[in-house]
């Protein structure tokens, strides 16, 4: 018997379980850059209603009241932490770009349990890149996961040259976390 | 030795070796000398120690950065939420995209219903879904793989979707505070878009849902600030 293709938006079949107990892979903000931070809140404010904070020093590494903040913009209903707490949408992870806007991309956690190393060589191994250039994306830095962070620990590019921003959980995490919920099979 | 630090301008509790906890709060950016702490008893949420967070002022300056709880998203029905995101790739490339994304990241892949079958806009999840794939859990999304645009087209890639109620309405605002229409509605696998740039020359595409309204619009969620 022919086998039936799965499509979407009208698929025969839900997504495969995810069974690890790891957010590896998740898609878990999207990242944008501004000129002009009056500018860009009057645009995201006005048009689709977003709200914002200040990112916080731990996650950008920009230190507190510097005139050009990092943000952290809720999109849709949010907890404290400006974790999303309704499924379906996903938060900005905002931060000024030096010279002309940057490419953006989503902010994408990988292994929270493997050396940082390890993951980037899996994407160089197939096909990626790992970015180092600052005039490309002001997150580019050297590899170093040697203390606990809550900054964007690589920018890579993949083989077509979309960018990702990896992000790896510090060791505070406690699974008790709503965001943290994976398939049980 | 592991504690729970729970942090008194904003409430976010965490969990840390004594070893490694954080000068500033990272969910609110208060220093250190604001935490409460107490013993790991093995989970967060037998914790003893709870702080209210700070209430949300409804009057409050939108464009006010300070750490403050979300707002009700709720009156807006859905608009303005970032639901997917889109990334491109080049003619012939489309398997070498899906291996790289499964391969490293355990995403699972499926083609759009009128796909070009040899160069086809992909759909992926990237964690737990729902039957109708949309992500099951808070705090994370699905996206799109598709071709990069040929020469006349306006298909933006490395780009991001929002959900709008009503598109034309949305364009109108768009110009209104400094963005550009890139593209008028269209529809693509029966639904309806536009591509519009925000005022800085970011793209995005803004995705129709005139008639759907999420749950927590109907039935109020807890854990944020605005309950």
């Amino acid at each position: 018997m022919e086998q039936v293709k799965t499509t979407y938006p009208n698929p025969n079949r839900p997504p495969k379980k995810f069974t690890a107990k790891s957010l590896h892979g998740r898609t878990r903000l999207y990242v944008t850059t501004y000129k002009d931070l009056r500018r860009f809140q009057n645009f995201y404010i006005n048009v689709f209603g977003w709200d914002m904070i200040e990112m916080p020093v731990a996650a950008s590494g920009v230190p507190a009241g510097d005139e050009h903040p990092s943000l952290l913009m809720a999109t849709g209903p949010s907890q404290y932490d400006y974790e999303g707490v309704t499924p379906g949408h996903m938060n900005m992870f905002v931060h000024w770009a030096p010279g002309e806007i940057e490419k953006q991309g989503p902010f994408t956690e990988i292994h929270m349990d493997r050396p940082l190393e390890e993951t980037i060589q899996k994407i160089i191994d197939h096909g990626g890149k790992l970015i180092l250039d600052k005039s490309k994306s002001a997150l580019a830095k050297p590899l170093d996961d040697s203390k606990q962070s809550w900054e964007i620990h690589a920018v890579v590019e993949d083989p077509a040259g979309n960018y990702l921003y990896l992000w790896k959980c510090p060791s505070s995490r406690t699974w008790d976390e709503l965001e943290t919920e994976y398939d049980v099979i | 030795m592991k504690k729970i630090y729970t942090c008194f301008a904003c409430g976010f509790p965490i969990a840390f070796e004594e070893t490694e906890v954080p000068a500033h709060c990272p969910g609110c950016g208060a220093p250190r000398s604001q935490f409460l702490e107490e013993p790991w008893c093995g989970s967060i949420e037998k914790r003893r120690i709870h702080v209210d967070p700070p209430e949300v002022d409804p009057n409050r300056d939108p464009f006010d950065i300070s750490f403050h709880p979300a707002k009700d998203f709720a009156p807006l029905k859905g608009h303005g939420r970032t639901r997917q995101w889109v990334m491109g790739y080049n003619e012939g490339q489309a398997q070498e995209m899906r291996s790289f994304y499964e391969d490293i990241f355990g995403w699972d892949i499926i083609e759009t219903e009128n796909s070009d079958p040899e160069n086809p806009t992909m759909y992926c999840a990237t964690g737990p879904g729902t039957e109708d794939w949309e992500p099951r859990v808070c705090s994370f999304g699905y996206g799109f793989l598709t071709p990069y645009a040929k020469e006349g087209e306006v298909k933006p890639t490395d780009c991001f979707v929002v959900e709008v109620k009503d598109i034309e309405d949305t364009l109108k605002k768009t110009v209104e505070f400094g963005g550009k229409v890139l593209r008028e509605r269209f529809s693509f696998e029966g639904q309806d878009y536009a591509v519009i740039e925000d005022s800085e020359g970011n793209q995005l595409y803004i995705w129709e849902q005139k008639d759907k309204e999420p749950d927590y619009c109907t039935n109020p969620v807890t854990r944020t600030g605005a309950q």
